[in-house]
Formats: structure tokens, C-alpha cells, sequence
């Protein structure tokens, strides 16, 4: 099963603290030809939130059928805490983990490696770069498997 | 192996001083014992020659008187008248015969003076045909022939033939005559008268002048005189010897034996001396001569032992003396090789001392020679390398001391410099995340804007040709929402990285700004800083309590900022859900003064603690107003001079921040 036979059935958690860049992220998503619904989530709690089914999504944990966009740099948590809180907990470990930062610090790859993500991308500041990045993204997303808890 | 270098000095001195000493003792000691040996010796000889001579010369002087006597005798009338009354017929009956009682009556007298007066043995009177009618002693021999008798072969028969033969007097050799039983010399001379021969008179000497010349006088213990004549091919002794008593006439001795040898070189009229080995295998010194008249050798020897007893006594005193010398010698050379060897031996044990790292040692060598200057100079040096060694420990513990002074420094240099590199990795890492992120944005919708004129563009073009409603609403579309939402994104986000390059330029100018000290009453600031929140206090009914500040020294612009920040985020954070709580506390010490501000509101998490002063940072409540900004500086204010700033828990909710900041001195007092 893939997001592209199934893209309605996977959903795209976007976590990422600066609103230009959330958008941006969407339109060259949408570009590429994800159709998926994309939850933006502006901090690194309210991602945890949004998975687990806890504070403001309260009782509707998403622990099936996503992929999680998440930015490093985030208030309250930030992209390691929401790493290493997923990662070590068994009913979230196996969602697969893209992330998408600014930072292109090579300890900073090496440590979220560790942390178990599954892909690092780093986010070009030129603008045909990003678009790239992302599109490339979309298209690897259409031929990425995805458990989906059955 | 060189023992000389295993000796200590003294045994060397001792050694050098002893040999040196008995060399020349022994010398010495050698040469006048020698000297004393030959003196001694040559005493001996002297002496021995003198007896010899003595001896020799009474000999012949007694010797010589008899040939007189003889003469004198044969010219008495008495004597002729007693061999005219010879009558051949009877004479063979001795005693008893006429002619023998005639000379007897005639003669009585006479004889018994001149047998007293010259020593003779005895007289003879002998006729003219050799009949022996008289004799003294009458002996055997009285009433024989000595031309036909039992006695014609002794040697009376032979002088008296001679005697016959020559017509003048003759001397006999010495040789045993048996009728006397002992050695014997006859002399015989003819009686004359009217030219015709009468008859002869005999005299035989007494032999006691002999037992004279071997007596013992001036001849010491072991002295004695050998009397000898050759005797065939053996040497006869004609005396009895000291040592042999009945040697006369019997003893013999060989030719060729050591003394005979001598006696043989007497016998042919050598004088001589001698030290020989006698006939009893003795060493003794001799002396010997010849009596021509009697054809005797005569020797006088006395046992070397003897002779030398003095030198050998001379040679004991000698070795005792030596001995005692050396002894002397040996005990005061002791003494003065230690007297110049203990000094040295005392520096050494110093130097030793010194060696083994002890400094106590001093040499208390009392003497101004050689040794005493060098102990003197010795204890000098000590004492310089005393004082050096004090004074590189001293310097040693002082530099120690600096070490470690410089040590506490450089840490705390290090630990500076290591939050200052924390500081600048964190502000590097936020300058390069948060300012790209902006950037991202103002990159990412200036290409949206693009995509939507080029949209707009194709939109325009089919616009002239094939128009239609949904077209025209997407331009709307594209118009109304899509580009003033990237125009806004854009103007967003470049507003958000001015706010931060100005926040990053504040806080570097904060951090580089001279301090401007002045007197500043904390009180009066603090009050102020309140009144200022005084809507929001109110809002939340916040009670706030104030302790005793005091005025202190500081930069008052920077003490407003860090009282500012503090107090403000206290209000700021303030839970509305309860009534809020503020306290402002100062505590002054030696080194500086510690202020404390204390607020019951949200509090921070353990999770955001260390974000808590980097820039841009904010913690977990969004909603509250701010730029991430307002700790950094206080922190940055507060690092600028010195101090420290950090928070804990309040003890139920809240938290509390507490500044040091050193003391500070006023630049100008007036």
C-alpha cells in the first residue's frame, strides 16, 4: 500500500513553527501532486498532541496511516524533543520521520539520525531550491510505503 | 692494582715514614757493625800475631842459652878431669862402675847449679868410643854404647855421630827419647885437650820451656798453641795441647787437612794468619810461625765464637736497639700522621655530609696550616650553598606559590572563555537557523509571486481570446488572495529579521558599552520600575514586596535595564488564575551585592531551563508578548561586569532570579 494508491488514507503532519514556511511546504507539496491532507502544526507540543490524541485533539490519537514534515527549531518543544518522544514510545516509533530544517549543521544530522529520524532535508534558502526539495519530497512520498496499523 | 690508592693518607704516611726510617737505621746499623766486625777482627789477629811472636822469640832466646852452658862446661877442668878418669873395663856397670862414683864425686856440685841455673834434663858424659859412663838422672841409657847399645839409633846416638864427625858442638832435632820416655833435644859437644879429644859432654834440655810456650797466659777461654814437626808424610804435636792433654809426641795431624795445611806453610818458614777450621772441626783464627832451630811449627789460634762474642754481642745490642727505634719511631710517627690525617679525615666526614644532603655538618678543624684554611674555606662554601639552597627553596615556594595563583586564573579564564564559546556556538547557530528562516520565506513567496504573474500572464493572454467566467475568477483569485498573501509573507518576514539583526545589534552594543558608575538608591529604581506596571499589577491583584535595597555604586542605565527585564517578566508571566506575588530582595556581601526577584507565576519547566537565556528563545506560554529577548540581555548585562545570574524554583509556584554583580568603584569621588 502507498500514499499514491492510497492518498487519501495517509495523512501529512506538518510541523513547523513559521507560517511562510508551512505554506509554503503545502503549495510546492500540492505542485508535486500530493493530494494528501496536510495538518499543520505550529509547535513541537501540538504535534505531540495531534498524534497522540492529547490537549486540543483530545481522544483522537493519529498514530496509523501518517508521515511527520518536522522542523528542528520549534517554542515549547522542539523538533529533537518530538524525535526522541515518538521515537522511544512503541506505539509511535514506527511513523516514518522527515526532517525539514534550516540547518544543515552536520552534527545536527548526525544527532537526529540517532534519534532514529528516517530522512534529513535541508531547506535551500533560494527559492528554486526549496521548491526542488520539496517536490522531490512529494514524489518520494508518493513511492513511500507507510504502516498502517492493520 | 695500585694499592697505594687503597691505603688511607695516614697508613701511607705511617707506611712511607717507617720504611724510610729503618732503611737508614738498618744502614747505619749495618755499617757499624761491620765497621765494629773488621775492627774487632783485625784486634784479634793483631793479637794473636803478637802471642805468636812473644811465644816464638822466648823460645829461641831460651834456646840460645844452652849452646853457651855447653861451651862453658866442656872448657871446666873438673869436666876433663871426669872424662880423663874413664876407665873402659868397668863402665858397663852403671852406677856401680869406677869412672861413674869418680864423676859423681867431681861433679856433684857443679851440676846441681847449672841443672837450676840452665834447665837441662840432664848431662851426659860420653867417652871417646861412645860409652856413656856418667849421667845425672841415670837412666837407662847410663852404662850403653851409642855406637853399638840399645840406643844407638835414637837421637843422642845421631848428634853425638855428628858431633864425632864435625869435632864442634851439634843440636839434635826434637823426637821422642825412650830411656827419658818423653820428647827430648841433646846437645853434644867435644872435649879438648892438647888437641886431642877427650871425651864429649851431652846436656838433654828440660822439655817443661816447651809446656811454657803452649801455657794458657793472655790466651782467653778458648786460646791454645799447636807445636808440630813434620813426621813423614804427617805433621807429629810435640806439646801437650790445651784441649788434649796427652797429645805430645802422639797426636798427628794430616797434611792436607786445614790447619795441617798451615802448619806445613809454618814448617817451610811462612808466617801467616788465618781463619781455619782446626782438628776439632771448630772455626777459629790462627796465627803461625817457624822456630828454625828446633824445625817446630807453632800455632795460635783462638775459637772465632770467642773472639767474635763481642761482635755478636755488639749485633744483639744493635738489633735490640733498632728494634727500639723502630718501635719509638713507629708510635710518634702514629701520632704525628694522625695529628696531620685526623683534620683531613674531619673534612672528609663534613664533605662526606654534605654530599649525602646535610647541611649541619661544619668541620671544627682548629689549626692554621694548610688543612685548617681549607676546613675554613670548606665551612664558608657550606655556608654559601646553605644560604643558595635556602634561597632557590624560598624563590622555589614563591614560584610555586605564583604557579598556583596563575593556575586558579587561567581556570577561571577558562571557564569564562568556555561560556563565552557556548555563547558564541549558540549565537552562531541561532544566527544561522532563525535569520535563514525569514529569508526562506521572503525567497519562497517572492518565486510564488512569480508562479502567480506568470499565472496572470497566460490568464491575460487567453483573456483577449477565449474569455470566460471562470477564468476571470480565478484572475480575481490570483489578484485578491494569492498576491497580497506572499506580499504580506514577504513584508512578514523581512520584518522579523530587521526586529532581529537590531536585537543582535543591542545586545553586541550592550556587551561592548563602558560602564558609566555613579551612586544608584535600588529603592528608588525599583519603586519606579513597579509604578510603571502598575495596570497590569492591579489586573492580576498582585501584592509585591520590597526589602531593604540598598544605594549601591553601578551603571545606572544598565541597573534599570536588568531591574526592568526582571520585573517585567515577573508581571508578564504572572498566572491569572491566582492572585499574583512579587518580592524583590538584595543581599550585600564583601565582594559585591546578590538581588533576587521572586514571582508566583507560570514558572519554567525543566525541559526549557537551558534555553532560558539564548536569544530568540522563548519559553512554553505563546500568547505572552515577546521577542525572546529580555534574559539575553540581562545576562549579557550582568556577564559585562563580572557577575552571574541564575533562577530556581519558588517554593510553590514561580520562580526566582537571582543577579550577583561585583563591587564596583567610582571612577571619580567628588
Amino acid at each position: 500500500m502507498n500514499l499514491h494508491e492510497n492518498s487519501n488514507e495517509v495523512t501529512i503532519i506538518l510541523a513547523e513553527d513559521d507560517p511562510g514556511h508551512a505554506k509554503l511546504t503545502e503549495k510546492n507539496l500540492r505542485r508535486a501532486g500530493i493530494n494528501n491532507e496536510i495538518q499543520w502544526c505550529e509547535n513541537g507540543q501540538l504535534t505531540l498532541d495531534y498524534i497522540q490524541g492529547k490537549g486540543a485533539f483530545s481522544g483522537h490519537s493519529h498514530t496509523k496511516s501518517v508521515i511527520l514534515l518536522l522542523d528542528l527549531n520549534m517554542p515549547v518543544l522542539d523538533g529533537y524533543q518530538v524525535l526522541e518522544a515518538l521515537k522511544s514510545d512503541e506505539s509511535t516509533k514506527r511513523i516514518p520521520i522527515v526532517i525539514l530544517t534550516t540547518t544543515d549543521e552536520p552534527r545536527e544530522v548526525k544527532r537526529c539520525y540517532d534519534l532514529g529520524c528516517n530522512i534529513y532535508i535541508n531547506k535551500p534558502v533560494d527559492y528554486e531550491g526549496f521548491s526542488n526539495a520539496i517536490r522531490q519530497l512529494g514524489l518520494f512520498l508518493n513511492v513511500v510505503q507507510v504502516p498502517n496499523g492493520k | 692494582m695500585n694499592i697505594r690508592n687503597h691505603l688511607s693518607i695516614r697508613y701511607r704516611l705511617l707506611l712511607l715514614i717507617i720504611l724510610t726510617l729503618m732503611s737508614v737505621v738498618l744502614l747505619i746499623s749495618y755499617f757499624t757493625y761491620q765497621q765494629f766486625k773488621q775492627t774487632i777482627s783485625s784486634q784479634a789477629v793483631n793479637h794473636l800475631k803478637t802471642i805468636r811472636d812473644f811465644r816464638i822469640h822466648d823460645l829461641r832466646e831460651a834456646l840460645k842459652k844452652i849452646p853457651n852452658d855447653l861451651n862453658f862446661l866442656s872448657q871446666q877442668p873438673t869436666i876433663k878431669l871426669a872424662l880423663r878418669s874413664f876407665d873402659p873395663r868397668d863402665f858397663d856397670r852403671g852406677i856401680s862402675a869406677k869412672s861413674h862414683i869418680k864423676a859423681t864425686q867431681l861433679l856433684a856440685h857443679y851440676l846441681s847449679y847449672y841443672q837450676e841455673k840452665s834447665r837441662f834434663y840432664d848431662m851426659f858424659l860420653i867417652s871417646p868410643g861412645g860409652d856413656i859412663f856418667y849421667s845425672v838422672r841415670k837412666e837407662s841409657d847410663l852404662g850403653t854404647n851409642l855406637i853399638t847399645g840399645p840406643n844407638r839409633e835414637s837421637e843422642l846416638a845421631n848428634v853425638f855421630r855428628r858431633a864425632r864427625f864435625m869435632l864442634q858442638e851439634q843440636t839434635s832435632e826434637i823426637a821422642f827419647y825412650k830411656p827419658s820416655g818423653e820428647a827430648a833435644i841433646f846437645l853434644v859437644a867435644p872435649v879438648f885437650e892438647q888437641n886431642n879429644i877427650i871425651g864429649y859432654l851431652a846436656l838433654q834440655m828440660d822439655m817443661s820451656f816447651l809446656n811454657q810456650t803452649v801455657s794458657l797466659n793472655r790466651l782467653l777461654k778458648s786460646g791454645e798453641v799447636i807445636t808440630a814437626i813434620s813426621s813423614g808424610n804427617k805433621l807429629l804435636i810435640v806439646a801437650p795441647l790445651r784441649n788434649h792433654r796427652l797429645a805430645a809426641m802422639k797426636m798427628t795431624l794430616s797434611k792436607r787437612s786445614n790447619t795441617g795445611a798451615a802448619l806445613l806453610k809454618a814448617l817451610q818458614g811462612e808466617d801467616g794468619n788465618s781463619l781455619l777450621i782446626d782438628y776439632r772441626n771448630i772455626a777459629v783464627e790462627a796465627a803461625w810461625g817457624y822456630i828454625p832451630e828446633l824445625k817446630i811449627a807453632l800455632m795460635v789460634k783462638i775459637d772465632s765464637d770467642e773472639l767474635m762474642a763481642e761482635v755478636y754481642a755488639l749485633q744483639r745490642t744493635i738489633i735490640i736497639i733498632v728494634a727500639i727505634i723502630l718501635l719509638l719511631s713507629l708510635i710518634v710517627v702514629s701520632y704525628i700522621s694522625r695529628s696531620i690525617t685526623r683534620p683531613i679525615e674531619q673534612l672528609k666526614k663534613s664533605v662526606v655530609s654534605l654530599v649525602s644532603g646535610s647541611f649541619a655538618g661544619r668541620c671544627t678543624i682548629d689549626a692554621t696550616d694548610e688543612v685548617g684554611e681549607l676546613a675554613k674555606a670548606f665551612n664558608t662554601m657550606v655556608d654559601n650553598i646553605e644560604s643558595y639552597n635556602r634561597q632557590i627553596n624560598d624563590q622555589n615556594s614563591q614560584l610555586k606559590h605564583y604557579g598556583n595563583e596563575l593556575e586558579k586564573r587561567v581556570e577561571e579564564r577558562t571557564a569564562t572563555l568556555a561560556a563565552a564559546n557556548e555563547d558564541i556556538k549558540s549565537f552562531a547557530y541561532i544566527v544561522s537557523h532563525d535569520l535563514r528562516s525569514p529569508l526562506v520565506n521572503m525567497k519562497g513567496f517572492t518565486g510564488e509571486l512569480d508562479y502567480v504573474l506568470r499565472d496572470i500572464s497566460v490568464k491575460v493572454k487567453a483573456f483577449h481570446e477565449n474569455f470566460n467566467e471562470t477564468d476571470l475568477q480565478n484572475i480575481q483569485q490570483l489578484i485578491d488572495d494569492d498576491i497580497p498573501e506572499a506580499m504580506h509573507f514577504i513584508t512578514t518576514a523581512v520584518d522579523k529579521m530587521d526586529h532581529m539583526l537590531s536585537s543582535i545589534l543591542t545586545l553586541s552594543r550592550i556587551g561592548r558599552r563602558e560602564l558609566h558608575i555613579e551612586p544608584v538608591d535600588l529603592q528608588l529604581l525599583c519603586s519606579d520600575i513597579l509604578t510603571s506596571f502598575a495596570f497590569q499589577l492591579q489586573q492580576n491583584h498582585t501584592k509585591t514586596v520590597m526589602g531593604e535595597l540598598p544605594v549601591i555604586l553601578n551603571d545606572r542605565i544598565v541597573i534599570e535595564q536588568i531591574m526592568g527585564n526582571l520585573i517585567g517578566n515577573a508581571v508578564k508571566y504572572l498566572d491569572p488564575e491566582r492572585e499574583g506575588f512579587i518580592a524583590i530582595g538584595a543581599k550585600v556581601s564583601d565582594h559585591g551585592i546578590t538581588i533576587s526577584v521572586e514571582d508566583n507565576g507560570f514558572g519554567i519547566l525543566p525541559q526549557e531551563a537551558d534555553k532560558v537565556f539564548l536569544i530568540f528563545r522563548r519559553g512554553i506560554h505563546q500568547q505572552v508578548q515577546g521577542e525572546g529577548m529580555g534574559l539575553a540581555y540581562v545576562q549579557t548585562l550582568v556577564r559585562n561586569q563580572g557577575g552571574s545570574i541564575k533562577f530556581s524554583p519558588a517554593p510553590q509556584f514561580g520562580t526566582i532570579f537571582t543577579a550577583f554583580l561585583p563591587l564596583q568603584v567610582q571612577e571619580n569621588s567628588f
